[in-house]
């Protein structure tokens, strides 16, 4: 079940890109997969709203960062569209995770000086 | 590998097949874990979101955003047209009739006050004119006063030109006349219009006298008379029976540098003798005024400068020439209307786009309503749409869309009226004799006005609906519907117009029935000739250098072979035909009278004619003898009409009385009835006919001389035997206005027939206009009274009462417009009396049947709203609300 709504965090802008970037480094998958993934795997608790999830993978899609292809979804008799990384993708994942861990380190710099020393 | 494309078609299959994958994906997890089917289906979509939005953004992830849009909203538009054609037509109807009729207003206006002449730097081109400072009056110049003005230092150039010089020019088919100008030979430097073929005079040789003939040709005369050949440069013609050399042909726009007057061809003025029959000492004279020059500006010298400079020339010559002291010369833009005349033409036609203008805002507000009617009813729709994540802007957009469409279909239907009456001016003849440039055709200029009217029109329109229509509660509108939020605000406005319309409607109505009237009353009036069976054919012996006493010889030889065509059952000539508007006249005095100074001048219309005139006119004979043409007389007799009669003689015998006028002394032997001369309005005018077989001087008839002929069936079919009969006398003759009476005489008739046909297009768009805007009001009032409605047929009203409640509403609102309206009518009538022939401006039949009639097309356009009302059904208005 959802967490209760004020425990929940609303994606900052163009973290979900990233999200999807990296959950696809695992191997192709199709939208309701990448929405369960980045559901599960923080707990519940970013909040990604299901629908806002594909206009990011078009986006993906139309910067050539990812290419998309209807297959049949194993162990199902119906198919998905799975989505795969490109070599640029990765490229691009690989910025964006280093920019990422950077600002990350610097706001904890800010936030928790004293844990630093 | 290059992968095509996909469409938009295919792109929208792809995108709902994803999201349906995803929801049932989502739902089948959430069945997992126990929900029911619907709870699941439920929860999937939840936890999807706004689906609309989503699907928009990804349409605009893969489109040209605005592209896409824009063809969205257009065949959204197309649709809810289609949907409602009935609207439709009445949107773009509405429209075309005002946005066509604002743009021929417009073309006019464009053709006589902005229009450059088609020369190089036309704002540096100026016409001159002589003006007399006492009288206002305005002249032509003088020979030596123009060659005074051309030493004048702020121009480059000034040339002279002589319009409305006829002439008869060869060629295979023989001669015809033709209406040109006599210019110096530095006109076409100065003036600078771009060249088909050839080239303009040479300043430097044409202006000699004696030099060789030369002509240049306009556009249309070369295409028409030559073929378009392309040799006709270097060719010889023959005109007015001598050889002259053509050098060259203007382009196809120009005209001549006189607003109005097509010249056809140029000679030099040293040519001035092949065209005009009296020269004389007229280059030395500096009282005959009969030139217009036109001057360029220099280029360092300003248009203010230039007209300083006039003034000093003006002031040396005033004060060395007498009697003339009193000259001013007047520097304006060549090709356009003289300043005061332009000022009054444009106030005129301001006036007259105002009053379109507005007759469109009518319509477009008719329009406005009935969109916001549909407005009202589509609030549901669009409040769903909001609510699914529309944005405002977008929905604005879209309506704005469809109001678009609907005023550029309307703007293009405008234009099609507009392109369709500005080639009808081309068939408008009026009966002065020269060709009158009527040329406002639809350029650039008309166009951007178009199309910037057709977008106001949209706005006006459009915008307003748009944005109430957007700005809905959402609550309330999805809840309840357009009844409660339409409210009766802007309803005393709407009624207010209707009843505006209304009342513009019937002054409109009003005007065109009495031009009806007016025009049935002249087509059934006795102008006092005969209408049926009668030819005319004009021809001017006069061009060809032929000697008076020749032509007068040729003149009876034409009559005598006339009269033997078989059919022909009687012929006669005339240098002037009935109802012309141009004829010369002078003034008259008896003999015996002639000393006293204070004795009343009788100024009458001259016509030399042959004998028989009377009989072949059918104008009735009262008192004396006929011409006769085996005696001709020494000269010096005349016969006068009824009307002269009066005004001269009063209630004496004319009969053997002497008059002087014209430089003549005539001996009155006959008296004939008063026809109609020039125009059909115009009170009994006196007329003089003098004996052409004796009397014909060249000078004199400039117009050349009409042979008519009474024909002892369908006239028109004369035509080609007579000209052939008038070729075999000469073959050098050119003969021109074939036409028979009927024709003649249905020119003359120009103004009744405008009139009524201007009036009639008004009247009918204005009742279109009041029909639509009584409809709209009325049966916008019936959806918002459904509700009430339904509760007066549940508690017992029956549908006629309510048709008749309906209809009543109607009715008090058209009787209220058309009483204002006979109100204004009587009171704008007035100005028109100048233009209605036997007609009484407050005409009572007018005034009873037109409001009638008006009365019925409202209460029929009221009754399809009322109709409705009628047949409403309570059990499911009642349940809807």
């Amino acid at each position: 079940m959802l967490k209760h709504r004020r425990d929940r965090i609303g994606l900052l802008q163009g973290t979900l890109d990233m999200l999807i970037l990296r959950t696809l480094r695992m191997g192709p998958a199709h939208g309701h997969e990448i929405a369960k993934h980045i559901q599960r795997s923080t707990d519940d608790l970013l909040q990604v709203e299901h629908g806002s999830l594909y206009p990011a993978l078009h986006r993906l899609e139309r910067s050539g960062w990812v290419t998309a292809q209807w297959e049949v979804a194993k162990g199902r008799n119906r198919e998905f569209k799975f989505y795969r990384l490109t070599p640029t993708g990765r490229a691009q994942l690989a910025r964006e995770g280093s920019k990422w861990k950077q600002m990350t380190e610097a706001i904890a710099r800010i936030m928790w000086p004293a844990e630093e020393q | 590998m290059t992968v095509r494309r996909p469409t938009r078609m295919e792109r929208e299959r792809d995108i709902d097949r994803e999201i349906r994958a995803h929801l049932d994906l989502e739902a089948e997890e959430q069945r997992e874990i126990g929900m029911s089917a619907d709870d699941a289906r439920r929860a999937a979509a939840r936890a999807f979101g706004n689906r609309t939005l989503v699907r928009e953004d990804l349409h605009a992830i893969w489109g040209r955003p605005v592209l896409d849009a824009l063809r969205q909203d257009v065949r959204y538009a197309v649709r809810m047209m289609r949907r409602a054609p009935g609207f439709a037509a009445i949107a773009v109807g509405s429209s075309a009739l005002g946005i066509g009729a604002c743009s021929v207003i417009f073309a006019i206006l464009n053709f006589a006050v902005f229009t450059p002449l088609p020369v190089a730097d036309p704002q540096r081109l100026m016409s001159l004119a002589e003006i007399a400072r006492r009288t206002g009056e305005v002249n032509d110049f003088s020979y030596p006063d123009f060659t005074d003005v051309r030493e004048a230092r702020a121009f480059d150039g000034v040339a002279a030109v002589r319009p409305l010089v006829t002439a008869s020019i060869g060629s295979d088919g023989g001669p015809e006349r033709h209406w040109g100008s006599l210019v110096t030979a530095n006109y076409f430097a100065v003036v600078r219009p771009r060249f088909a073929l050839g080239r303009g005079f040479d300043p430097a040789r044409d202006d000699t006298f004696g030099a060789p003939p030369v002509i240049v040709l306009n556009h249309d005369l070369w295409r028409t008379r030559f073929g378009g050949n392309a040799d006709i440069v270097g060719r010889s013609l023959s005109i007015n029976s001598r050889p002259a050399t053509v050098i060259g042909v203007t382009a196809a726009d120009f005209r001549g540098t006189q607003l109005g007057i097509v010249s056809e061809f140029w000679i030099p003025l040293s040519m001035m003798s092949e065209v005009e029959a009296r020269t004389g000492p007229i280059m030395a004279n500096r009282h005959r005024y009969w030139l217009n020059p036109v001057a360029r500006v220099r280029d360092d010298v300003d248009v203010q400068t230039a007209r300083a400079e006039l003034d000093v020339i003006a002031r040396r010559l005033n004060a060395t020439f007498e009697p003339n002291d009193d000259r001013t010369f007047q520097a304006e833009r060549a090709g356009q209307l003289a300043p005061e005349l332009r000022r009054r033409a444009f106030t005129l036609f301001a006036v007259a786009l105002a009053v379109t203008a507005l007759v469109l805002l009518t319509a477009c507000a008719n329009v406005a309503n009935l969109l916001l009617g549909r407005a009202s009813a589509r609030r549901r729709e669009i409040a769903a749409r909001m609510a699914l994540g529309a944005s405002r802007a977008r929905l604005v957009r879209q309506l704005l869309t469809e109001s678009l469409l609907l005023a550029g279909l309307g703007g293009m239907g405008g234009w099609m009226i507009a392109a369709y009456v500005t080639s009808l001016a081309g068939l408008v003849r009026i009966p002065l004799g020269w060709p009158l440039d009527l040329s406002f055709s639809l350029d650039y200029r008309v166009l951007l006005f178009s199309v910037g009217l057709s977008i106001v029109t949209a706005g006006v329109f459009g915008l307003v609906p748009a944005l109430r229509a957007t700005t809905p509660n959402l609550i309330t509108d999805l809840k309840t519907d357009a009844r409660a939020s339409a409210g009766r605000e802007g309803l005393g406005l709407r009624n207010a117009l209707v009843v505006a319309q209304m009342a513009i409607s019937m002054v409109l109505l009003l005007c065109m029935g009495l031009f009806l009237r007016s025009r049935l009353v002249t087509e059934g009036m006795d102008l006092g000739v005969r209408n049926h069976n009668l030819l005319l054919l004009a021809f001017d012996p006069g061009l060809d250098h032929r000697p008076d006493q020749e032509s007068k010889q040729l003149l009876r030889q034409i009559l005598d072979r006339a009269q033997a065509v078989p059919g022909v059952e009687s012929a006669s000539l005339t240098t002037a035909v009935p109802l012309t508007f141009i004829i010369s006249n002078s003034n008259f005095v008896a003999e015996d009278r002639a000393k006293d100074r204070q004795a009343p001048r009788t100024r009458a219309d001259i016509y030399a004619v042959a004998p028989g005139f009377f009989d072949t006119m059918g104008i009735p004979f009262l008192e004396g003898e006929d011409f006769h043409i085996d005696r001709p007389s020494s000269g010096g007799i005349a016969i006068v009409n009824d009307a002269f009669a009066r005004a001269a003689f009063t209630n004496e015998s004319p009969i053997g009385r002497r008059i002087l006028g014209d430089g003549k002394q005539l001996e009155i032997v006959g008296i004939a009835a008063t026809a109609k001369s020039r125009t059909i309005g115009e009170a009994p005018r006196p007329a003089i006919y003098l004996p052409i077989l004796t009397a014909y001087a060249a000078a004199e008839y400039r117009r050349g001389v009409t042979l008519a002929v009474k024909t002892r069936d369908a006239a028109a079919s004369y035509a080609g035997p007579l000209r052939e009969t008038i070729r075999t006398v000469d073959r050098s003759l050119a003969v021109f206005d074939i036409r028979t009476m009927e024709s003649h005489l249905g020119d003359a008739r120009i103004v009744p027939r405008l009139t009524w046909a201007l009036s009639a297009t008004a009247g009918f768009v204005g009742l279109v206009i009041a029909a639509v805007g009584i409809y709209g009001v009325i049966s916008f009032a019936v959806t918002r009274r459904r509700r009430e409605l339904g509760i007066r047929v549940a508690i017992g009203a029956r549908p006629h009462e309510i048709l008749v409640m309906i209809l009543r509403e109607g009715a008090k609102l058209a009787l209220l417009g058309i009483a204002l309206g006979l109100s204004i009518g009587l009171g704008v009538t007035r100005f028109a009396s100048s233009l209605l022939y036997g007609v009484d401006p407050a005409d009572p039949l007018t005034f009873v049947v037109v409001p009638s009639i008006l009365l019925a097309v409202a209460l029929l356009a009221c009754l399809l709203p009322a109709r409705a009302a009628a047949r409403v059904d309570p059990v499911e208005v009642l349940r809807s609300e």
